[in-house]
């Protein structure tokens, strides 16, 4: 069964409410971005239920509408269940058509019922049911309204023949007559993959030809003789109607919405100044719009780092007595060394971030939530036009703040593949929730009054560094145009407390599972690299160490930058993924052993006060974690959305080369304005 | 009022108006303060990175081709509709339009293509 709808109409939440799984919904057009399957059992049934990502149509514009097709022809589900936004009837319905010509066996969940009905319209439901030939269920999502009556409707109607033929759109004679001249061509082709000819018709005269030809045809020889038959049949037609056979198309189908909507919904008189637009008088005000864009986001960065440094003293206290208590307990040896300054300095060290890292989450899911984020697009695509970007880019640079691997994902959004590659290559460059504990450390120790302004800095600085190297990008590697921006603004909506919990303890889960395994395997092996080759049955001084020795030899190529080995060692362990630069740093500098006396500062801070690092070369090192190499996963996501092995290595490399070269900069400037902060 | 804002802005781009549109005439139809419909010679259609906030006009044709144009078609810009233009963004790109009880953004170069009339002039299709 396949879950089809809209963008932002509501799928994942219905989605969630049917399979009381936990997928992540947003206000915002694009949220789903691949498809994800959901099982559940309703009357001694198992349903299989697919949420598959947002479709204006089913004209394969961009990536996710292609992929909605694909599901739909291939698989061929035997049941659809369409997602409408009861707020936006008219357009989400032009997808309904669409579906009902393919003959999907279909129900419709009319979502937002609440605010249909808040906008004085009232649906007749059983009639609208005759006129487009399929159940409609009324839902409210988040509050899990209507959720059984549908699970009833896509049971019931599950074993019947999908009820097409009996309602379609009449395109006028002109077009009928060639539809039904196509689609006796086609039949037999039609007829093989089982759909309905007369949609397979039309869909070659709208001009959906790279797939379907080939589907149409089983032997090339005759789909080059179907292709002339087509355009002979699109040009009669466009001689026809001068406004092109496309508007004609779109025109009838509207034509019958509409129709269908006077007969079956009244409306009482609305104000059509909505509450959204209330709100948007001063969010996306002439003055104030872009002002209080850039508060919120400084806002939430401060927030990040203040909140976040209230728990943090009592968990860095926690992390020291279980490495107090460790340490005391244990047979002094390598397993107590093990354990002590590997596991728990490594991940004890990262452990420390979680409320800086909950409150970013929290506060860019009530951006997704409200409906604030298509506004930031709105805001901003003037400015990201300006650089070769697009509107919608904007949408997963600000998720690059929280992870690079959805951010990445959600470049799917774009419809354009020149667009969605600049995006890729640059979203890296934001600065991503795991370089947080990198800044928190080095600028609360190192700029201890300034930390929440430096930190601050350092993100417009990614964001800087985004802007020139996409404009870069744009004017030579990638000089092609990009797409038309056209972009759904959803009205506001209050965020649910458990969709933004929801949020949040989805990436805590996440991150205290990425400390469970990838940090602590990093730690581990940090610790041992650094332990050994052991110097009379004990650690080797650290310089000699196998860590020390990779340390020396990255040396001479961050000499200039100012850092040390261990910071060279860091780096190399951050690839694996960011926060491991912290955590390595814990182990190289051997806290975690015991608890300190003063708990003005942390063990790690104050061993990296000692260690003769100046504040300018913390400056730049913390400019090199933000722009050099994304992580493993995120090298791994690129990977998977270009589909290329040059690509992803250029934008590791690129990054690289930028971040040394800012460093170095930061470390010249700075030295030239008089050294020391 | 702020949205007699958007005035400067259609000036500037009258003058270049885009090739393959129905340009707009040298006197601006609805430049001056309030909405002349009376003075605009039968069904004259503008594009719709012309109109102002506030406009409430109605879709005529769509010049172009290609995905845009389907994308507008599929978004329910038909010949036909009606539309109310809410707001131009701060940085004058994009604008916010009203259709079918939904708002949507459209750039200032892409409603270039979209053709409308005021609803004095408004002629049967």
């Amino acid at each position: 069964m396949g879950l089809v709808g809209n963008p932002n109409a509501g799928k994942t939440t219905i989605f969630n409410a049917l399979t009381g799984a936990r997928q992540k919904v947003g206000n915002w057009p694009g949220v789903t971005i691949e498809k994800k399957e959901g099982l559940l059992r309703f009357r001694d049934r198992d349903l299989l239920i697919t949420d598959l990502p947002g479709a204006y149509s089913l004209s394969s514009f961009s990536l996710e509408e292609t992929l909605v097709r694909d599901f739909l022809l291939n698989e061929r589900p035997n049941r659809i269940l369409q997602v409408v936004d009861g707020s936006n009837l008219e357009r989400n319905l032009y997808l309904t058509v669409q579906l009902i010509e393919m003959g999907l066996s279909l129900v419709i969940a009319l979502n937002m019922y609440d605010e249909l009905q808040d906008k004085g319209l009232r649906v007749n439901l059983p009639l609208l049911q005759s006129l487009l030939g399929c159940p409609i269920v009324p839902t409210v999502g988040p509050k899990g309204y209507g959720m059984d009556p549908l699970l009833a409707a896509l049971v019931e109607g599950e074993d019947e023949a999908p009820a097409s033929g009996g309602v379609h759109v009449h395109y006028g004679p002109e077009l009928e007559e060639e539809i039904a001249r196509l689609a006796q061509t086609v039949s037999a082709a039609a007829q093989r993959h089982a759909i309905p000819a007369r949609w397979l018709a039309l869909r070659l005269l709208e001009g959906d030809r790279e797939a379907l030809v080939k589907l149409a045809c089983d032997q090339p020889e005759q789909a080059s003789g179907l292709q002339a038959q087509v355009d002979a049949a699109v040009q009669r037609l466009n001689r026809l109607y001068p406004e092109g056979l496309e508007t004609l198309i779109a025109d009838r189908r509207y034509g019958f919405i509409a129709g269908a909507l006077q007969e079956a919904v009244t409306r009482s008189i609305i104000d059509r100044r909505e509450f959204s637009e209330k709100i948007d008088r001063v969010l996306t005000h002439r003055w104030l719009g872009l002002p209080l864009f850039i508060a919120f986001l400084w806002l939430l960065f401060q927030a990040t780092f203040t909140f976040g440094a209230l728990p943090m003293a009592g968990i860095e206290a926690l992390v020291g007595w279980v490495g107090g208590m460790l340490g005391s307990v244990l047979p002094t040896g390598p397993l107590r060394d093990l354990l002590v300054d590997g596991v728990v300095g490594g991940v004890g060290g990262v452990l420390v971030f979680l409320p800086n890292i909950l409150i970013l989450f929290l506060g860019i899911s009530l951006l997704e939530d409200t409906g604030y984020m298509a506004r930031a697009a709105f805001l901003m695509d003037k400015l990201m036009h300006a650089i070769g970007l697009h509107g919608k880019s904007f949408i997963p640079l600000i998720m690059g703040f929280g992870c690079g691997v959805p951010a990445i994902m959600a470049t799917r959004t774009l419809e354009s593949p020149r667009d969605r590659l600049l995006t890729i290559l640059i979203t890296p460059l934001m600065s991503c929730s795991a370089r947080l504990p990198v800044y928190v450390l080095f600028a609360g120790t190192f700029f201890p009054r300034r930390a929440g302004n430096v930190i601050f800095l350092l993100y417009i600085f990614g964001v800087l560094a985004a802007v020139v190297a996409g404009k870069l990008l744009s004017l030579t590697l990638l000089r092609a145009k990009g797409a038309p921006f056209v972009m759904e603004l959803p009205p506001y909506r209050v965020p649910t407390a458990r969709t933004s919990l929801l949020h949040m303890w989805d990436r805590a889960s996440q991150y205290l599972r990425k400390m469970g395994t990838i940090i602590l395997a990093a730690s581990v092996v940090v610790w041992f690299l650094g332990a050994f080759p052991r110097v009379d049955g004990d650690s080797p001084p650290a310089a000699d160490s196998f860590i020390g020795q990779v340390g020396r030899a990255l040396s001479p190529a961050l000499e200039p930058l100012g850092f040390s080995w261990q910071m060279d060692v860091s780096l190399l362990a951050g690839l694996v993924a960011k926060e491991v630069v912290v955590s390595t740093m814990g182990v190289l500098y051997g806290v975690g052993e015991e608890a300190p006396a003063d708990s003005e500062i942390s063990p790690l801070a104050a061993a990296l006060l000692d260690s003769g690092i100046t504040p300018l070369a913390a400056l730049a090192f913390m400019v090199f974690v933000l722009l050099y190499s994304p992580c493993l996963a995120v090298i791994t996501a690129i990977w998977r959305e270009t589909g290329s092995w040059r690509w992803t290595l250029f934008s590791v490399g690129y990054q690289t080369v930028l971040a040394w070269g800012a460093a170095f900069l930061v470390v010249k400037l700075g030295g030239w304005l008089g050294g020391n902060v | 009022m702020r949205h007699r804002f958007g005035f400067r802005f259609f000036r500037d781009h009258a003058d270049n108006a885009a090739s393959g549109c129905t340009p707009a005439p040298a006197g601006t139809p609805h430049a001056g303060h309030g909405h002349c419909h009376g003075r605009l010679a039968g069904a004259e259609e503008i594009p719709l990175g012309y109109c102002r906030e506030g406009d409430e006009i109605t879709i005529r044709r769509l010049a172009g081709h290609g995905p845009l144009r389907r994308r507008l078609l599929e978004m329910g810009l038909v010949p036909g509709t009606k539309v109310r233009v809410v707001k131009y963004a701060p940085l004058k790109d994009p604008l916010e339009c009203e259709i079918k009880g939904y708002h949507v953004a459209l750039r200032v170069t892409e409603a270039l293509s979209v053709l409308v009339t005021f609803p004095a002039t408004e002629a049967p299709l």
